[in-house]
């Protein structure tokens, strides 16, 4: 966790980040489910394969923007298959991404760019 | 692993080739996420399996693993990394870029070879004293046999003219010969003839200086085309009377040591041998004489050689005479060949018209060539042929070197050069980057060895004495050792680079694939070509080592325990008669010296190359051909007894063999059995003349042992021994040698003598002053030279193949640790493995020896004529390098071979 690192410091999101933590918001996730989950969310324009989706979710733990749980113990190979969850530092991202791009859109719509 | 995945084909292998590829993340991440990931990419796999077959299935595990290497690699250059600089530089799009690519790919490669010092640095070493050795060579070489002279026009319409007399070697001819050549010869523009000498002139400071002076003939400036600084050169009008044109030309170098440039030196006045000379003119800077042997400082007409060479007078009229160079310009529209031919036509009529006393061919060659005499141009051509080789296999062993070194680092780094490839990196891109990485590497060895050779030649030309010319760099030098450099950044960075750009990722991806063993095998071959180049390198290196003990241990037939001072009284205008008066005075004064024994001099110190070979009459005896020919010294009283050699029949010098006396003279054994075949009849009494059949007749006194004369390790020769007083009116008698024998320390005296020299005379140049013992050290020099330098050539070979032998075993210990560790747990002990590493160095060994032993055994024919009493084919030195070869590889072998022992065959089991 990096407790001096405030939510601004994580504005804008890659695209990618912003689609998990998004997923993460809804439901607690291991490794493939966010994979699916990610690309039907994304309609399919994100799609994440194994590797890329550890490297972000390394990353993620790292800034403290995610957290592994405990696995549901009806998992079959427990060992093999970590739930992960949006920490509270997370959501406060997502809840700041959220104003600045409503505030990009009110930006966005006051601006004629219909030309 | 999930139980679904074994129910779905291929799924399994797609899940093993995963397994590999996580390998390119770090280890740390490795261990926090491979198992999850593999969990997922089975899940993802298999629900492609479901919706779309196993055409999903494949598609599904190809893309995942190529996006795990992928983000591997990302992850090992995340920034926090220090892998983060060795992101490999991304190519510019377009032909326009290929600059900025090359550039980009070479600052890469300094950076990645600035991470590994070590490396670096034994790199460049080795490499700079490859392309050092060679630089020195070809800049010594060059400049002695093909560098072009400054300041004469035209070089290639000038040539040199020698002559050989019976087919024997190239030698300078006779003027007289000149005179006839040059009012016959109608396809040249001009001849010349020329003459090297030293003379004294005086000094501002009233002393006398001997400087290096050449007589020229009228025609001499005008053939090479120089143009004067100032004043104006000698022309044939310059050259007429003889004795009647006191007129000298001076160096640049000379007009500003001593007339500081001055405008007004034309009409100076000189003092050369006691004698003013008028300055007329001034050569230019860059014009250093038409002889490599010597550097003129002073020019004079051919016309004043009774004043530069008194009591020689024999320059102007004796044909059988040689002494002058000879020199000239083809003719306008004519070719060389032409000039050949007539030069052939007038040369058989010389013979035929003097036959008596001219036997001589002569010999057009370039210019270029002719720089040198002919027999130094040999032996030059032959050291530096040979030294060349020597140097030029340095280079090659020091390149299998490196490009062993490449081959064991592209081994570290396999995985870095796959995942490249795998992120997209082209072959040709990869081989590219790792060339300019081979290239900035043998720049580097090559700065480093053109300082290396720079700093060598200097030395080299310095130490070989009255050179004109100094080998350094210049842009010919500078060429060949950057067309050098880069051959070498080829020949050592092409195959390691091919090796590590093929493309096989999978292979690359597990340790231990087929790319490391086929390396190894590459390796292997390189130290066995190591190993045979030093052998060569060895044997050459001991054939020169025997040569020279051989030579030092040489019966010599004297005791070289005598201190020598040599005498030119000539040199600073002294008359013949003069000098023998001083001669006389000396060696007075320096009998009575305490400690002195005895006391003589001579003209021609043994292996000092001075001295005079003619042909000689016997009286009562027709020569069939040619007159027989003997090597003349002159000699003082009491010089057998100077020099301890023995008289085998009658006596020896003496002070009564003067001009008063009735003509004797002492031969060696080899001339008296000579004499004895052609008279048969007993050699003592015998009378000769070294003046053709008209005498004056001298007769043989004594017959002394035969003992060395020209060069140690040349055999006896013919000798004969003419008393110095007695032919005091000869010019040789003007230049003669003090010989003081003073117990087995004959240094002690020198400075003594060297007191009673200048006593009497504080402007006699001296010459020579030393012992004969050192003097004959010295001739040995080049001999020495050429031994260290292929000994230091050899050590080198063998310290790279060492590290060769060291590297390919220590590779090895490393990559069977598990077939040893197996051995050892099932009870194999520490002596078998040892034997079982060993045995490996021993066939690598075995295989470059016999390699090596053959190469040798070629060079061995090469070298041949430098050797003295030493076989090509030596057994002792095969042997004695075999032995050393086997001892210093089985220590470079010996401690992987300990290693073997050492480890713990849980762990090397457990690296599986």
């Amino acid at each position: 966790m990096s407790d001096s690192s405030r939510p601004d410091d994580h504005l804008p999101p890659r695209p990618v980040d912003l689609q998990i933590l998004l997923v993460l918001a809804d439901s607690n996730l291991h490794g493939y489910g966010l994979m699916k989950a990610v690309q039907e969310e994304s309609a399919g324009r994100v799609a994440l394969e194994v590797g890329s989706l550890y490297r972000v979710i390394n990353r993620m733990l790292d800034s403290g923007l995610v957290e592994r749980t405990d696995p549901p113990a009806d998992t079959e190979d427990a060992r093999r298959k970590h739930d992960y969850a949006l920490t509270d530092f997370g959501r406060e991202v997502i809840r700041a991404e959220a104003q600045r791009l409503a505030q990009v859109l009110a930006t966005a719509k006051s601006r004629d760019l219909s030309s | 692993m999930n139980p679904v995945a074994q129910r779905i084909p291929g799924l399994e292998l797609a899940s093993s080739v995963l397994q590999i590829a996580t390998r390119a993340y770090p280890r740390r991440f490795r261990l926090e996420f491979a198992a999850e990931m593999q969990s997922a990419f089975e899940d993802r796999c298999t629900d492609s399996w479901r919706s779309t077959g196993n055409r999903g299935l494949a598609n599904a595990a190809f893309r995942s693993i190529i996006d795990v290497v992928r983000s591997g690699l990302i992850e090992r250059l995340r920034p926090s990394g220090s892998s983060h600089n060795n992101r490999l530089p991304q190519s510019p799009q377009g032909p326009r870029n290929v600059l900025a690519s090359l550039l980009q790919d070479t600052r890469f490669a300094i950076r990645v070879l600035l991470k590994q010092p070590v490396f670096t640095a034994v790199a460049m070493v080795t490499l700079g004293l490859g392309i050092g050795a060679n630089t020195a060579i070809f800049s010594l070489t060059d400049a002695l046999l093909a560098r072009p002279l400054p300041a004469i026009e035209k070089q290639d319409e000038l040539f040199a003219l020698y002559t050989s007399e019976d087919g024997g070697p190239l030698s300078v001819s006779s003027y007289a010969d000149y005179r006839d050549l040059a009012g016959q010869l109608e396809t040249v523009a001009g001849i010349a003839a020329y003459k090297p000498r030293r003379a004294g002139i005086a000094t501002a400071s009233g002393g006398v200086e001997r400087i290096d002076t050449t007589l020229v003939t009228g025609s001499y400036f005008e053939t090479l085309g120089i143009q004067p600084v100032a004043g104006r050169l000698i022309g044939p009008a310059d050259d007429v009377d003889p004795d009647g044109h006191p007129v000298a030309v001076i160096s640049y170098g000379l007009w500003q040591r001593l007339f500081a440039g001055s405008a007004d030196v034309v009409s100076e006045s000189l003092r050369v041998n006691r004698r003013a000379f008028r300055i007329i003119g001034v050569v230019p800077a860059g014009f250093r004489g038409t002889s490599l042997e010597s550097g003129p400082e002073l020019y004079v007409p051919m016309a004043m050689q009774a004043h530069m060479m008194p009591g020689n007078d024999l320059l102007l009229d004796r044909r059988g005479w040689s002494g002058v160079l000879l020199l000239g310009r083809v003719g306008e529209g004519r070719a060389l060949e032409a000039v050949a031919a007539e030069i052939e036509s007038v040369g058989a009529w010389l013979r035929e018209t003097y036959r008596a006393s001219s036997e001589r061919t002569y010999h057009v060659t370039s210019f270029a060539e002719g720089m040198l005499l002919p027999t130094m141009r040999d032996t030059a051509m032959q050291v530096g042929g040979l030294l060349g080789l020597v140097s030029g296999l340095v280079l090659l062993i020091a390149c299998v070197n490196v490009a062993n070194l490449l081959l064991a680092r592209a081994g570290q780094r396999t995985r870095e050069l796959a995942v490249r490839q795998a992120l997209g990196a082209g072959r040709r891109r990869i081989l590219g980057q790792l060339l300019a990485e081979s290239l900035v590497l043998s720049a580097a060895g090559g700065a480093v060895g053109i300082g290396l050779g720079a700093m060598l030649a200097r030395t080299i030309g310095r130490v070989i004495p009255n050179l004109s010319v100094t080998p350094g760099l210049d842009a010919r030098v500078l060429l060949f050792s950057a067309l050098l450099t880069l051959a070498t950044g080829l020949a050592f960075g092409l195959l390691p680079a091919r090796r590590a750009a093929q493309f096989d990722v999978t292979a690359r991806l597990r340790d231990g694939g087929p790319g490391v063993s086929s390396r190894q095998g590459l390796s292997r071959t390189l130290v066995v070509a190591q190993v045979a180049i030093s052998i060569t390198l060895l044997v050459t290196a001991g054939l020169f080592a025997r040569t020279l003990i051989n030579l030092s241990r040489a019966d010599l037939g004297f005791d070289p325990a005598v201190a020598t001072v040599g005498i030119d009284p000539m040199a600073v205008g002294y008359s013949l008669d003069e000098a023998a008066t001083a001669f006389a005075a000396v060696q007075e004064r320096v009998a009575a010296m305490p400690g002195v024994e005895t006391v003589s001099v001579v003209n021609a110190l043994p292996g000092s190359g001075g001295g005079d070979v003619s042909s000689f009459a016997l009286e009562g005896y027709e020569p069939d051909g040619r007159p027989p020919r003997a090597f003349f010294n002159l000699v003082g009283p009491n010089y057998f007894e100077a020099m301890r050699i023995p008289i085998v029949e009658g006596r020896g010098i003496t002070a009564s063999d003067d001009l008063g006396g009735r003509g004797a003279l002492v031969v060696n054994e080899s001339l008296a059995a000579q004499i004895e075949d052609a008279l048969g009849e007993a050699a003592l009494g015998a009378r000769l003349s070294g003046n053709g059949p008209d005498g004056p007749w001298m007769e043989v006194v004594g017959i002394a042992a035969d003992s060395m004369t020209a060069s140690i390790g040349a055999g006896p020769r013919p000798v004969a021994y003419l008393p110095q007083r007695q032919t005091a009116m000869m010019s040789l008698a003007g230049r003669l040698v003090l010989l003081v024998r003073a117990g087995n320390t004959p240094e002690t005296v020198l400075g003594d003598v060297v007191a009673a020299v200048r006593e009497l005379d504080g402007e006699l140049p001296l010459f020579a002053v030393g012992t004969l013992r050192t003097h004959l050290d010295n001739a040995l020099a080049q001999e020495r030279a050429t031994a260290v330098a292929i000994a230091v050539a050899a050590l080198l070979a063998l310290g790279l193949a060492l590290v060769g032998v060291y590297g390919i075993l220590a590779c090895t210990v490393d990559q069977r640790s598990t077939e040893l560790g197996v051995r050892m747990a099932l009870g194999a002990d520490g002596s078998h493995l040892v034997g079982l590493v060993l045995r490996q160095a021993i066939l690598l060994i075995a295989i470059g020896s016999v390699i090596g032993l053959g190469a040798s055994a070629a060079l061995g024919t090469v070298v041949e004529g430098f050797l003295f009493e030493v076989p090509t084919v030596d057994v002792v030195t095969y042997g004695a390098v075999i032995g050393l070869m086997l001892l210093v590889s089985l220590a470079a072998a010996w401690i992987p071979a300990r290693r073997a022992t050492r480890l713990d065959p849980v762990r090397a089991l457990r690296a599986e």
